[in-house]
């Protein structure tokens, strides 16, 4: 043993002094070996601190370390699957009461939560709409001058349609529905029209007449024309609200409040009100504002430049807003800002949103301090009720009338779509909305089917809940209580949006999925096994996913970047491996007559093989200890002031606006080893050539 | 008398190109221990290739090569490697020590790849071998740093540091001026006559030929003539 350890401290020795010999060599195998190490300290360090980071948003946000869903399940759970896997069917977990007993029943679970993903629709009124309410609701109270403000404002709008079906009429083909429409909207320019609107709402029928005639003129004829009212597209999560902020710290609160304990309702997404909700103007400014703040020059960039260009015939967005009072202060505030006095509001604004690189910021702060408050900012927004619609499986339509209590982001998540674009809803809600049926359901829907036929069925159903009738086909009598509801919560009530419930109702029903949170994460696979024990033994028919399986794409997305850059690095290594092979066999070649004198006075092979990749494993240790070590010290600068996400996709990648990379021994241990076993691999061939020069070649002469 | 090295019939062929060079054609010749002889004759007469095939560092095409009683034919490259390295040492035309290592370590090396001995005794062996061949002041000196001469004396003292049987030299003062030559020759002898090592030389240089104790002459691959020197000896003595 300890001849051993003394011929491999000679032959470390002869390798230092060759590598100090070879110059040349050395530096070219060196220079990649520090490459190649810094390039795999940096990258794995960077990966792991991306993966540790999105595992906690993700388990932190939706997922929860673990999924429990039906074993029967059609397709495989995605939370995160984005629009692309809507429609999975992921089975439904029958008795969720029964998983949650089940499963927390073990001491590694902290929390069974139940979920559901489904999709609606809501559909938002048009500043018509609400005008003409305004209208309405001025004449029943009587006050003359909210009944001016009222026609002042449906006025205006008139004036603005017919601005804009006049331009229609330029470009349009169908040049008769135009006429007809403008007609209409001439109307509204008689005063004889307004005169029956001007007074109170008497009461009476006789002397209303009129009035009745104009505002059902108003609410058929001219409400029609204006498409601001609008569909807008929900993905809900439907889940135990009261329990989700204590189980998943990653949700944040942005405005309002989060939807308190056994109540109705929806806490929405901020990034999709952001994104969707949002007055079209409001979003233009800040998005431009974002991009130039950024840096950016708007000439720069031709989205950009097209977005500005067009922003200022989008006025009609904000005044078609705005009541006469609001146009008021707006007038003023404009003309002030803007330095101008004898323009018409829409000319002020059309010159207000003329923005460019100068004025964007202050008139983006000026639009929220003086327009934003005079206009409905968000189509939905905290505080009102909205009435969202689904399609069940079955292919019923369900409404119910949702309160939005808050909107609310995930941290790590904020700019991502995929992450943020469901909104939360309480499980009593969505189960409603799901109208998910049970077989014994199933059963008496088909027998239902035969005896009124299809068509009957649907437009039945469609016609109650469109008027909110009182109850659908599946709520009346009996046929809900398979799902285990309270029987309060199963009855039908027109204002379903105030009705609070208790935490059996929330557990007693069918959910589709269940997170499972843990008490400790740190072994995944044991836990997962663990929890698909418990479940088989009490026979719930469940599968158990992990967290990363679960998430659909985005739990695979750092699989697949790390296969990537593997593979990638992985072509950098096998150029590597070929350059140092060269350098190495020429190396060699140089030393034949050392070697076949060392072979000639005793040395056997092995001891050659063992020189040759000792002395690279010498100069893996250096360069490859240099390239780790600078890694590491370059990612501990970084892991102090933080690397910047640029763009959206790097700012979901790195969960946050920068990220704060960490680095450990191990990743430094690993870039040494992964580049001295690939000296050594690329070593082997040049080192059985050298451990093949006979002994022979020591006589040859003139060396 | 012993026989330490024994050729019988010894033939060997080289391929050069597309023709067979005869190097050496039935060859029968037998070294004794304690010699002191010079293998002798023109450039291309075979003396390198007698020398390989005693020096177990190539085998004979046909025939017999004996060394120590062992018949190198039969050997592997691991036992001929062992064979070396136990019983053989070499000296060579161009010194071949070893760059990266210093005078020390460049004697000490074949002893630790035969290991079997302390730090302390192979400490011992190493510096009584620089002793003797004078270089002590010199003991931390890389090769770069020594003169020709002090360089043919660091590979004799590696040669003989494991106490071989046999030391062969390749033409070991071609590359040495004429007194320096003639001073590592009369050490070899000092050392041949103190521990009857068998030395086998080759060389045309005249002064080695005048001081060895046999005289092997090679023309051609074949054995054409042997003589003693009666005045020089060697360390079997004057036959």
């Amino acid at each position: 043993m300890n001849r051993h350890l003394e011929r491999l401290g000679m032959l470390i020795f002869i390798g230092i002094r060759n590598l100090r010999s070879q110059r040349t060599k050395t530096l070219i195998v060196g220079f990649i070996m520090v490459f190649g190490a810094f390039l795999v300290v940096t990258t794995t360090a960077l990966l792991d601190s991306i993966e540790d980071g999105m595992t906690r948003s993700i388990t932190g946000s939706l997922a929860g370390h673990l999924q429990l869903y039906s074993a029967d399940a059609e397709d495989d759970l995605a939370l995160f699957g984005g629009q692309l896997f809507d429609n999975q069917n992921i089975g439904i977990i029958e008795d969720f009461a029964e998983v949650r007993r089940v499963v927390e029943g073990l001491d590694e679970v902290e929390a069974v939560l139940p979920m559901g993903l489904g999709r609606g629709t809501a559909l938002t009124s048009s500043p018509t709409d609400e005008a003409i309410d305004a209208l309405r609701q001025a004449r029943l109270e009587g006050d003359p001058l909210e009944i001016e403000a009222a026609i002042e404002r449906l006025q205006q709008i008139g004036a603005l349609l017919k601005t804009e079906f006049e331009n229609r009429l330029s470009v349009a083909s169908d040049v008769e529905e135009i006429d007809r429409a403008l007609a209409d909207i001439e109307t509204l320019e008689d005063p004889e029209f307004w005169e029956p609107l001007r007074v109170p709402d008497s009461g009476d029928l006789f002397d209303e007449a009129d009035a009745r005639d104009s505002m059902e003129f108003l609410s058929t004829r001219i409400a029609s024309l204006s498409e601001d009212g609008r569909t807008l597209f929900l993905r809900f999560l439907g889940t135990d609200t009261g329990r989700f902020p204590e189980a998943f710290d990653r949700l944040k609160v942005v405005r309002g409040e989060k939807i308190p304990p056994f109540e109705r309702g929806l806490l929405v997404s901020e990034r999709t009100a952001q994104r969707y909700f949002k007055n079209r103007v409001a979003r233009d400014l800040d998005a431009i504002r974002d991009e130039v703040e950024g840096g950016t020059l708007i000439a720069e960039n031709p989205s950009l430049e097209s977005r500005v260009q067009a922003l200022p015939e989008q006025y009609n967005r904000v005044l078609i807003e705005l009541d006469p009072r609001g146009a008021a202060q707006v007038r003023e505030a404009l003309q002030e800002h803007l330095g101008s006095e004898d323009q018409t509001l829409t000319q002020l604004l059309r010159e207000f949103l003329a923005v460019d690189d100068q004025t964007i910021g202050p008139r983006h702060d000026l639009f929220y301090e003086v327009i934003a408050p005079h206009i409905d900012l968000y189509a939905i927004d905290v505080g009102d009720t909205v009435a969202v619609r689904t399609f069940t499986r079955g292919g019923f339509l369900r409404a119910a009338n949702v309160k939005i209590w808050g909107t609310f982001e995930f941290s790590g998540l904020e700019d991502a779509d995929i992450a943020g674009s469901a909104h939360l809803m309480d499980m009593v809600t969505f189960r409603d909305l799901m109208g998910v049926f049970g077989e014994e359901e199933m059963a008496e829907l088909r027998a239902i089917r035969e005896d009124v036929g299809l068509r009957d069925v649907q437009r039945d159903s469609a016609e109650d809940e469109l008027f909110g009738g009182g109850g659908s086909l599946v709520d009346d009598g009996d046929s809900s209580v398979g799902f285990g509801l309270a029987d309060e919560a199963v009855s039908f009530d027109r204002d379903r949006s105030s009705f609070t419930y208790d935490q059996q109702a929330i557990d007693q029903g069918i959910a589709l999925n269940a997170a499972v949170i843990l008490r400790d994460a740190s072994d995944l696979r044991a836990s997962q096994a663990l929890v698909q024990a418990a479940v088989d033994e009490a026979d719930l028919g469940l599968q158990v996913v992990d967290w990363q399986s679960a998430s659909g794409i985005v739990g695979q997305f750092i699989a697949v970047i790390r296969v990537t850059l593997f593979i990638a690095m992985g072509i950098i290594f096998l150029i590597a491996l070929v350059i140092i092979n060269n350098a190495v066999v020429m190396a060699t070649m140089e030393r034949t007559s050392e070697i076949g004198t060392l072979r000639a006075i005793g040395a056997p092979r092995s001891t050659v093989l063992t020189m040759i990749l000792v002395e690279t494993v010498v100069l893996g240790v250096v360069a490859g200890g240099i390239g780790a070590f600078g890694a590491a010290g370059l990612l501990l600068y970084f892991g102090q002031v933080g690397i910047g996400a640029t763009n959206d996709v790097l700012r979901f990648l790195f969960s946050g606006p920068r990220l704060y990379p960490m680095v450990t021994v191990a990743h430094v241990l690993a870039g040494v080893a992964a580049i001295t076993a690939v000296g050594l691999i690329s070593t082997l061939y040049p080192a059985r050539l050298a451990a093949r020069i006979q002994p022979v070649t020591a006589m040859r002469r003139g060396e | 008398m012993k026989p330490v090295v024994e050729l019988a019939s010894v033939d060997k062929d080289y391929p050069l190109g597309k023709v067979t060079v005869k190097a050496l054609r039935n060859v029968d010749l037998t070294f004794y221990r304690g010699e002191f002889t010079t293998v002798a004759g023109p450039s291309g007469s075979g003396k390198t290739t007698l020398l390989n095939l005693v020096g177990c560092i190539d085998v004979p095409t046909s025939g017999e090569v004996r060394v120590d009683g062992q018949l190198t034919s039969e050997l592997g490259d691991r036992d001929l490697t062992r064979l070396r390295l136990e019983k053989l040492g070499f000296i060579f035309q161009a010194f071949n020590l070893i760059a990266a290592l210093d005078l020390y370590q460049n004697v000490e090396f074949p002893l630790l790849l035969q290991g079997g001995m302390t730090r302390k005794e192979r400490r011992t062996r190493v510096l009584e071998m620089i002793e003797r061949v004078d270089l002590t002041p010199q003991l931390r000196q890389r090769p770069n740093e020594l003169s020709g001469g002090q360089r043919q004396r660091v590979a004799i003292a590696r040669a003989l540091v494991t106490r071989p049987r046999i030391v062969l030299a390749d033409e070991p003062t071609a590359n040495l001026d004429s007194e320096t030559g003639r001073t590592i020759i009369d050490l070899m002898k000092e050392i041949n006559e103190d521990q009857e090592t068998t030395f086998i030389f080759s060389t045309h240089d005249p002064m080695v030929i005048e001081r060895a104790g046999r005289i092997v002459h090679l023309r051609d691959g074949q054995l054409v003539d042997e003589d003693t020197n009666s005045d020089s000896g060697d360390a079997r003595g004057a036959p």
